[in-house]
């Protein structure tokens, strides 16, 4: 089309520059050190070539230069797929393709791709920040491309700017509309690359000495929840995550007998009042739903267990929002007996040490929950202390911890008191999940981080049911009071709580943060949680209950064709007809006439005109005659025009009879 | 002819292909582009940008991906949005056909296109063209008029009409085309082809004019005249000017009077064009000597004169000979 060979200017090569620069600008933090090098130093030696013309670079080199990068980033990544490496490759492609401008065709394809990598940004963050920047790069992107559309003028940058900011501001209802009623299918289309779920963050199907400690230090928010009505006290605040039955000493795993089904709430017996909230999930790429205990109830598809989580049919990959029942207080009844068999499972090779320390308690105890009582009892008494940055342990680490170190984190306490447990023949589990959560009062929910990532145990005990244990609130309580202040922490020193903070300045600071997350909870909760479900709920509360493809489709049509006609209307009353009065009304006049059906021929003059219009319709004589001379008058009379008859003839042809036909 | 608009136009004449191809048909007077003649449809770079936009679609459903939905509909609302600035950047422009000066077969005619800009919002990159002549894009300010030129090549003589032509814009983003075929009343004159070879120009008219021979010659003396300079030293009357007269140059008349009729009888056993082609060739060359002539074709006689009026009015008579 309009790809001949025309060398582009260096307005247009800056504007090219300028578009490339911001997409990619953002991922080079992403990028290994090699592409950001390259990526920066091909930009400067661009703005280099536009301040002084060289000759450019040869196109052999350019080729092999091509060859070799896409080599490179194949050989790093060992694919060309995947978002990572996909990334890379358009990155190092569009960087080449600048020092190869030659054609339009060249340039469109510059501002193709920076489109393009514009979408490949939110693959990695979807703040409002990123969001608001990528606004503004696709106002340049789009400048840019009308730039290179118009390069035969000079018309000034600005115009340019304008002009795109006109179509973006434009283009912004058909935006909410498609992005509203634009019928949402539930990806994958077809399988996605293995990189497609790297870095997300939540708890593990197993847990190992160090497990939970190490996600603990990441103030990544795992889940947001919302009560309907008050939360309840931190020492009931315990979310519950994966069950683990089965250990081999060292590893502990869920076994096969805690995903069996059940129907919900079984046995489960309510002790005090049920508890209802909305949890907003963040993508985990695991299956389980996280929620009070014990929950009863959920309003997403997901499976009940044995062991009373609540389980999705898919791994949770995006944020997801649904509401749950728990009852804090509950008595789960009778222990069968494959349950009791797994709950009593011990690794081989105890150490004798463990096992004296178990029988002794339980000789001194008449019953299961005397044996509890000593444990924890054990666990305050004795110097234990809680840490985040507890020391390595080898091939019997409960062993080791409960004899030797004696300073762990909550994974350690829960380990041991559960194998203690059962060497005293108390059926017992651990249980992994969060706990605590921070209040925004900005927002009015709780927050739960990565960091709150908690592990306790449960025990059997034949006049409750399951009970919740948790040793590490036996050695340090404040742990369940306050969450953990990750900017205090310090190797191997005991855990810092974040406690009561009394200064202004850290006030608001807190304050602020509260503010910050609660609009990006509302952000999350709207924008980008806003997929297949939220648009079924959506469409029903509009009253679209089960519309099919073709209504939705029509009404998709009839939206986006009512927001142009609105646009096109707009643009049509803001485009000022002719700025000469006497013209405009001298337009007026023949329009009333035209609809008598007498039309001015193109070449007729006023005069001729009127003299047909009074032969057709002699009782507008008067009108006529008077409207025709002072046009005249005033269009090829006089060079200066008198404002009184300007008014005079606008009256004029205001009074004129419309539909005197 | 009325002026054209949608309401004239029957169901059957507006869903007409030629419409879509080819215009209206020669129209005069000053056209106005509206809606029943501006069509509109995505050049190929707007169909690579469809292309993208749907990878982009992709994408985001495959990744599940809010905002990457949120900015491909942006991007694609943005190309929507654009067919109207696309068919705003045409409508209501004016045309009108200004002069073609005449030219001679074999070179190239220009006629001349006033376009006007009612509106106050200028338009961009309007593009005229037509099949023998590549684009020329023109920008206009808010109520102006610009000239712009369209050729034709100019083949044979007689009366050259502009033909049908094409306006056109890809404002703003490049990814929409808007255009209307038009086809406007407007002649350009082409005299015949004027040859450099065959005979030269005979039949001199030798008659003494009646009423005195005005022409400049060595033969016969005509008088007196007062000097000028720049007359001949050997015409100055030096006896008078030794008696302190007046200088005073004497006057010869030549009875090789520079009257020659251009004569289509003069140029048997040829052809029509080549006749008229040599006669054109004719013409030009007396009219640069300064000569009077005159101009015979079989039926048409045009009298013995000079000047640039009377040239034209010669070389007009040999385009339109039949």
């Amino acid at each position: 089309m309009q790809g001949h060979a025309t060398t582009l200017s260096a307005r247009t090569q800056t504007w090219l520059l300028a578009a490339v620069v911001l997409v990619v600008l953002p991922h080079l933090p992403r990028m290994p050190g090699w592409i950001t090098l390259f990526a920066i130093g091909v930009g400067l030696f661009k703005l280099l070539l536009l301040r002084r013309p060289w000759h450019q670079p040869p196109r052999m080199l350019l080729a092999l230069l091509t060859v070799a990068a896409s080599a490179a980033v194949f050989f790093y990544y060992s694919t060309l797929l995947g978002k990572q490496a996909g990334v890379a490759l358009l990155i190092v492609m569009l960087a080449l393709k600048l020092l190869e401008l030659h054609t339009l065709r060249d340039a469109r394809l510059v501002i193709y791709l920076s489109y393009f990598l514009v979408i490949t940004n939110f693959l990695f963050t979807q703040t409002i920040p990123i969001a608001v920047y990528m606004f503004v790069a696709t106002l340049v992107i789009t400048a840019a491309l009308s730039a290179i559309t118009h390069t035969s003028r000079q018309r000034p940058v600005g115009s340019h700017l304008r002009l795109a900011a006109v179509l973006l501001a434009q283009a912004l209802p058909i935006m909410l509309v498609l992005f509203v009623f634009f019928p949402r299918v539930a990806g994958p289309l077809w399988g996605l690359p293995k990189d497609a779920y790297a870095g997300m963050t939540g708890l593990s199907d197993s847990m190992t000495p160090g497990a939970i400690s190490s996600l603990a230090q990441s103030g990544a928010t795992a889940f947001r929840v919302e009560f309907f009505g008050p939360a309840p006290a931190a020492e009931l605040r315990y979310w519950r995550g994966p069950v683990l039955w089965h250990t081999d000493g060292r590893t502990w795993s869920p076994g096969r007998i805690g995903s069996y089904p059940r129907k919900p709430p079984d046995a489960v017996q309510n002790r005090g009042e049920a508890l209802r909230y909305a949890v907003t999930l963040e993508g985990h790429d695991k299956p389980w739903l996280l929620a009070l205990d014990l929950p009863v109830q959920i309003s997403t598809r997901a499976v009940y267990t044995v062991d009373f989580q609540w389980l999705s049919y898919r791994p949770v990959r995006e944020r997801i929002r649904y509401e749950a029942t728990s009852w804090p207080h509950y008595d789960t009844g009778p222990l069968h007996s494959p349950l009791r068999k797994a709950a009593l499972q011990l690794p081989e090779g105890v150490s004798p040490r463990v096992q004296e320390l178990a029988r002794d308690w339980r000789a001194r105890a008449d019953n299961d929950r005397a044996v509890v009582q000593q444990a924890l009892d054990y666990f305050r008494s004795q110097p234990f202390v809680y840490t985040l940055q507890p020391p390595l342990l080898g091939d019997d680490p409960v062993d080791e911890f409960l004899f030797e170190t004696r300073r762990g984190f909550c994974e350690h306490y829960a380990a041991a008191f559960v194998v203690l447990m059962r060497s005293a023949g108390v059926p017992a589990r651990v249980v992994t999940g969060y706990q605590g959560g921070e209040y925004n009062p900005v927002g009015d929910y709780w927050l739960i981080r990565q960091a709150d990532a908690h592990a306790w145990a449960e025990v059997w005990l034949p006049a409750a049911g399951w009970l919740r244990v948790d040793p590490t609130a036996a050695v340090a309580p404040e742990r369940i009071e306050h969450p953990l202040d990750l900017d205090l922490q310090a190797a191997g020193t005991p855990a810092r709580f974040r406690l009561l903070e009394t200064g202004l300045l850290v006030r608001s600071w807190r304050r602020l943060q509260f503010a910050v997350d609660a609009v990006n909870n509302h952000w999350n909760q709207w924008v980008l949680s806003y997929g297949p479900q939220r648009q079924l709920e959506l469409l029903a509360a509009l009253g679209f209950r089960q519309a099919s493809w073709r209504e939705m489709a029509l009404t998709l049509l009839l939206l986006i064709g009512g927001c142009l006609l609105g646009i096109a209307l707009w643009m049509l009353l803001r485009t000022p007809g002719p700025s000469d009065p006497v013209l405009q009304a001298w337009q007026r006049y023949c329009k009333h006439l035209a609809r008598l059906n007498i039309r001015r021929g193109a070449s007729e003059g006023p005069r001729d005109f009127a003299r047909r219009a009074i032969a057709a319709h002699p009782e507008l004589a008067a009108q006529v005659c008077s409207i025709t001379e002072l046009y005249i008058r005033l269009r090829y009379g006089k060079p200066l025009q008198d404002s009184h008859e300007v008014k005079q003839l606008q009256q004029l042809v205001r009074r004129f009879p419309q539909h005197a036909g | 002819m009325p002026p054209f608009s949608m309401q004239t136009l029957t169901l059957r004449d507006r869903f007409r292909l030629q419409r879509f191809t080819r215009g209206l048909g020669v129209e005069s007077g000053p056209v106005h582009l509206d809606r029943s003649r501006i069509f509109i449809l995505p050049t190929a770079s707007g169909l690579l940008f469809a292309c993208m936009l749907l990878v982009m679609l992709f994408g985001a459903i495959n990744y599940n991906n809010s905002m990457a939905h949120l900015f491909t509909f942006l991007v694609g609302s943005m190309a929507m949005v654009s067919i109207l600035h696309t068919y705003r950047n045409l409508a209501g422009l004016g045309f009108s056909a200004g002069r073609s000066k005449p030219v001679f077969a074999g070179s190239r005619a220009g006629f001349e296109i006033l376009v006007n800009n009612p509106g106050a919002s200028p338009r961009y990159g309007i593009r005229l063209h037509s099949a023998e002549q590549p684009a020329v894009s023109i920008d206009l300010e808010g109520s102006h008029t610009v000239t712009a030129t369209l050729y034709r090549d100019a083949r044979q003589r007689g009366v050259l009409p502009l033909g049908r032509w094409t306006v056109s814009t890809r404002y703003p983003l490049g990814l929409l085309r808007a255009w209307a075929h038009l086809e406007l009343r407007a002649e350009c004159l082409v005299y015949p082809h004027p040859v450099n070879e065959g005979p030269i120009a005979q039949s001199p008219a030798y008659k003494p004019h009646q009423t005195g021979d005005r022409g400049r010659g060595v033969d016969d003396f005509a008088g007196f005249r007062p000097y000028r300079p720049g007359d001949s030293p050997r015409h100055v009357l030096w006896k008078a000017a030794a008696r302190e007269q007046a200088l005073l140059v004497k006057q010869f008349g030549g009875d090789r009077a520079d009257e020659v009729w251009l004569d289509w009888e003069a140029l048997p056993g040829m052809d029509t064009e080549a006749r008229l082609s040599r006669l054109c060739r004719w013409v030009l060359d007396a009219h640069r000597n300064q000569q009077a002539y005159g101009l015979r074709l079989p039926g048409l006689e045009i009298g013995i004169a000079s000047g640039n009026r009377h040239k034209h009015r010669c070389l007009e008579a040999l385009a339109h000979f039949t």
